[in-house]
C-alpha cells in the first residue's frame, strides 16, 4: 500500500491544491456514474421481474431501455473507470497519513467497482430478445443483483471514507464504515441515484420518438423523481445537522443553501415534466450533476476545515496543559 | 350532541397513490428545511467564526514530516586578518598543521593522502591533498573555504563551520603546502570577505528544535493547575450573583479565561487593556464572541470580579 501512498510527493500548498482539485473532479464524475449505474440497473431489474410476472412486453422494453443507459464504452471509460481510478489515487495521496486504512479501503472499493461493473455488463446479454416469454435464464438477473451489491459496497466505502476525512476517524475499516454519518450519506447517495436515473430517463425520452413504453416511462420517471425529490432534502438536512462543529464554515452553509435550492429546482422540473409531456427537461440531468458536484465540494470543504482545526489544536502552544 | 367525525382535508392514502399532489407541499416543506438549517447556522456562529482562524500550515501536510530546525551551537566569529590569506607565514602554517592533526587526520591521514584510519569505511574515499584533480567544489582557496564551511553533500565531509574562521584559514594554508595549488588573487579575497564577513566577524545564535523551544515556552509560561482550580472554586462560590450570572452567560471556557487573566492581568490590573483584549480576541481570552456586545460598564464589573478572585 506504500506505493499508493507515495505516488505523488506533496511538497507545497500548490501540490495540495492540485490534488484537492483532482479529487473534487474525479469524485464528482465517479459519483454521477455510480449513481446512474446503480439506479438504472435497479430500475431495470425491478421492471424485468414485473414484466416477467405480468408477461408484459411493454414493461420489458422499458426495462431494456433503462438497462442500456450506461452501456456505451466511452461513457463507461470516461465517466466510470477513469474517475474511480482518479478518486482512489487522489484520496490516498491526500488522506493516507490521516486515515491509515485509506489505501487498502480505496483499492477494495476499486476492485469491487470493477467486479460489479463486469457483472452488470454480462447481465445486459439478457436483452437479446424482444419477448419476455422467451427468457428462462435466471442466472443473469441474479448476477445483476450481485453486481448491484458490489457497486453499493464500493460506493459505500467511498462515501464512508469521505466522511471519515471530515471526522478525522483514525479507527479501523469497520468502525469507519459503520459510522452514522457514513450510513446517512449513503442513503442520500442511493436516493440521488434514483432521482438522477429518473431525470436521465426523461432527458433521453425527449431525444427519441421510438418506444412503445414512452408514456409508461414518462409516468414512472416523473413519479419516482417526485418521490425522491422529497427524500433528498430531508436526508441532506439530517447530514448538515450531524456534521461535526469542528468542520463547519460559512462556505459550508452557503453551499448547503445552494444544494437545497438545486433540490427544489429538480423537484420543480419533475413536476413541470409531469404536467407537460412535451416539455424538454434535459436540464434535470445538468441540475443533478451540479447538485452532486456541490455535495462533493461541501464534503471537501468540511474535511479541509476539520483538518485545519485539528492541526491548529495540535500545533497550538498548549500554555495551560 | 352527536360526535361529528372530522374529515381530513388531505387523504394521505390518495397522496401515496398520486404523489404529484405532494408537489403542493413542496414550498412549505423546503421552507421548513431552510429554516432548520438557518437556525442551526445561527446557533453555531461562534464555531463558524473560530473555524475561520487560519493555521500556519495547511491541511494534511501537518502529518507529514516537516523539516525541523537543527540543533546548532552558536558562535562568535572573530574578525580575520585578510593578509593571512595572501601571505601564509610559517607561524600560520604551523598552527594549521596542529589543527589538521587534530581535526582532519582521522579521514585524510597524517600526510593528507586520504589514507586515515576511517578512510576505508568512507564512500567516496577522502580527498588526497597531494593531487589537484577531481575536487568537488574546486581547489582554489575560496572553494576549499566553502567546503570547510558547508561540507560536501553525499560524502563523509561534514561542515566545520564551528571552527573559527582564522583557524580554518590556517588549515587551508597548511593543506596548500602539500601540492602546487593555484595562487590566491586579490579579487578572490575580496569576494570571500564579502560572502563570509571575514574582516568584520559575525555572531551566529544557537538553534534548538521547535519541540525543545515549545517545551521551553511551556515551562516559562505555565501556571500551576491547582492554582486555577482554586480560582474556579472561588468563582463558583462567589456571592455576587449578578456579575456571576453575567459572566456565566458570556464565558466560553472558564479555565482558559482564568489562566489568561492570571497571566496577563493579575499583576498589571489594567482594566482598559482587559476590555481591549476581550473585545478584540474574545475566543482567545476564553469568552464567547457575543461578549463584544456588552457595555464597558458590564465589562468593568467582570474585570473587578476576576481581580477579586485572582487577587
Amino acid at each position: 500500500m506504500n506505493i499508493l501512498k507515495n505516488l505523488y510527493s506533496i511538497n507545497s500548498t500548490s501540490d495540495l491544491l492540485v490534488l484537492k482539485f483532482g479529487l473534487f473532479i474525479s469524485l464528482t464524475f465517479a459519483f454521477v456514474f455510480l449513481a446512474l449505474l446503480l439506479g438504472s440497473t435497479i430500475f431495470s431489474l425491478v421492471h424485468f421481474s414485473k414484466a416477467k410476472t405480468n408477461n408484459d412486453n411493454t414493461i420489458f422494453a422499458f426495462s431494456k431501455f433503462v438497462s442500456g443507459l450506461v452501456t456505451k464504452m466511452w461513457f463507461r471509460f470516461l465517466l466510470g473507470f477513469l474517475p474511480m481510478l482518479g478518486s482512489v489515487f487522489f484520496f490516498t495521496q491526500l488522506y493516507a497519513e490521516k486515515i491509515p486504512s485509506a489505501p487498502s479501503a480505496m483499492l477494495i472499493a476499486f476492485i469491487l467497482f470493477l467486479l460489479g461493473l463486469c457483472s452488470i455488463l454480462i447481465y445486459k446479454n439478457l436483452y437479446k430478445t424482444e419477448n419476455v416469454n422467451e427468457i428462462t435464464n435466471t442466472f443473469l438477473p441474479t448476477l445483476a443483483w450481485l453486481g448491484i451489491g458490489l457497486i453499493s459496497v464500493s460506493s459505500f466505502i467511498l462515501v464512508a471514507y469521505l466522511q471519515a476525512s471530515i471526522l478525522g476517524n483514525k479507527e479501523g475499516f469497520f468502525a469507519i464504515l459503520f459510522s452514522p454519518s457514513a450510513i446517512l450519506y449513503f442513503f442520500l447517495f442511493v436516493s440521488l441515484s434514483f432521482g438522477l436515473t429518473s431525470g436521465v430517463i426523461i432527458a433521453v425520452l425527449n431525444r427519441t420518438n421510438e418506444g412503445i413504453y414512452k408514456s409508461y416511462a414518462r409516468y414512472f420517471s416523473t413519479y419516482s423523481g417526485l418521490i425522491f425529490s422529497f427524500l433528498h432534502p430531508l436526508l441532506f438536512v439530517l447530514i448538515v445537522l450531524s456534521t461535526p462543529v469542528n468542520s463547519l464554515s460559512f462556505l459550508y452553509f452557503g453551499i448547503s443553501a445552494l444544494v437545497l435550492l438545486l433540490m427544489l429546482l429538480t423537484a420543480i422540473q419533475f413536476y413541470y415534466s409531469y404536467k407537460n409531456s412535451k416539455a424538454k427537461t434535459t436540464s434535470i440531468v445538468f441540475l443533478f450533476v451540479l447538485l452532486i458536484s456541490f455535495l462533493v465540494y461541501s464534503t471537501n470543504i468540511s474535511s479541509e476545515v476539520a483538518s485545519k482545526k485539528e492541526m491548529l489544536q495540535k500545533h497550538r502552544v498548549e500554555l495551560f496543559s | 350532541m352527536k360526535n361529528k367525525k372530522i374529515e381530513a382535508e388531505l387523504e394521505f392514502k390518495e397522496l401515496i397513490k398520486s404523489p404529484v399532489r405532494l408537489f403542493g407541499l413542496i414550498f412549505p416543506y423546503f421552507f421548513i428545511l431552510f429554516l432548520i438549517v438557518g437556525i442551526y447556522f445561527v446557533k453555531h456562529l461562534d464555531y463558524l467564526t473560530f473555524n475561520q482562524v487560519p493555521p500556519v500550515l495547511t491541511d494534511s501536510l501537518y502529518n507529514r514530516t516537516l523539516p525541523d530546525v537543527k540543533i546548532k551551537k552558536g558562535s562568535l566569529k572573530a574578525a580575520v586578518d585578510l593578509s593571512t590569506i595572501s601571505n601564509a607565514s610559517g607561524e600560520i602554517i604551523k598552527k594549521g598543521k596542529e589543527l589538521f592533526a587534530k581535526n582532519c587526520t582521522a579521514c585524510h591521514g597524517p600526510t593528507g593522502k586520504g589514507d586515515g584510519a576511517a578512510a576505508a569505511a568512507l564512500k567516496p574515499p577522502p580527498r588526497n591533498f597531494h593531487k589537484l584533480q577531481g575536487w568537488t567544489n574546486g581547489n582554489h582557496f575560496s572553494e576549499i573555504y566553502k567546503t570547510l564551511q558547508d561540507g560536501v553533500k553525499g560524502t563523509g565531509m561534514s561542515a566545520y563551520d564551528y571552527i573559527p574562521a582564522a583557524d580554518r584559514i590556517a588549515i587551508i594554508q597548511y593543506v596548500r603546502t602539500m601540492a602546487k595549488y593555484p595562487p590566491v588573487t586579490q579579487k578572490e579575497i575580496t569576494e570571500l570577505d564579502k560572502k563570509y564577513n571575514l574582516s568584520k566577524g559575525e555572531y551566529t545564535p544557537s538553534n534548538i528544535t521547535i519541540e525543545m523551544a515549545t517545551k521551553k515556552i511551556l515551562e516559562e509560561n505555565s501556571i500551576p493547575k491547582d492554582k486555577i482550580n482554586n480560582y474556579l472554586t472561588k468563582l463558583n462560590s462567589t456571592q455576587n450573583q449578578e456579575v456571576t450570572d453575567l459572566l456565566n452567560n458570556y464565558v466560553a471556557d472558564k479555565t482558559k479565561m482564568l489562566m489568561i487573566f492570571t497571566r496577563d492581568f493579575s499583576t498589571e490590573k489594567d482594566v482598559n487593556k482587559f476590555i481591549n483584549r476581550v473585545i478584540n480576541s474574545p475566543m482567545e481570552s476564553g469568552f464567547k464572541t457575543s461578549v463584544t456586545s456588552l457595555s464597558v460598564e458590564k465589562l468593568k464589573k467582570i474585570f473587578n470580579l476576576l481581580t477579586k478572585i485572582v487577587g
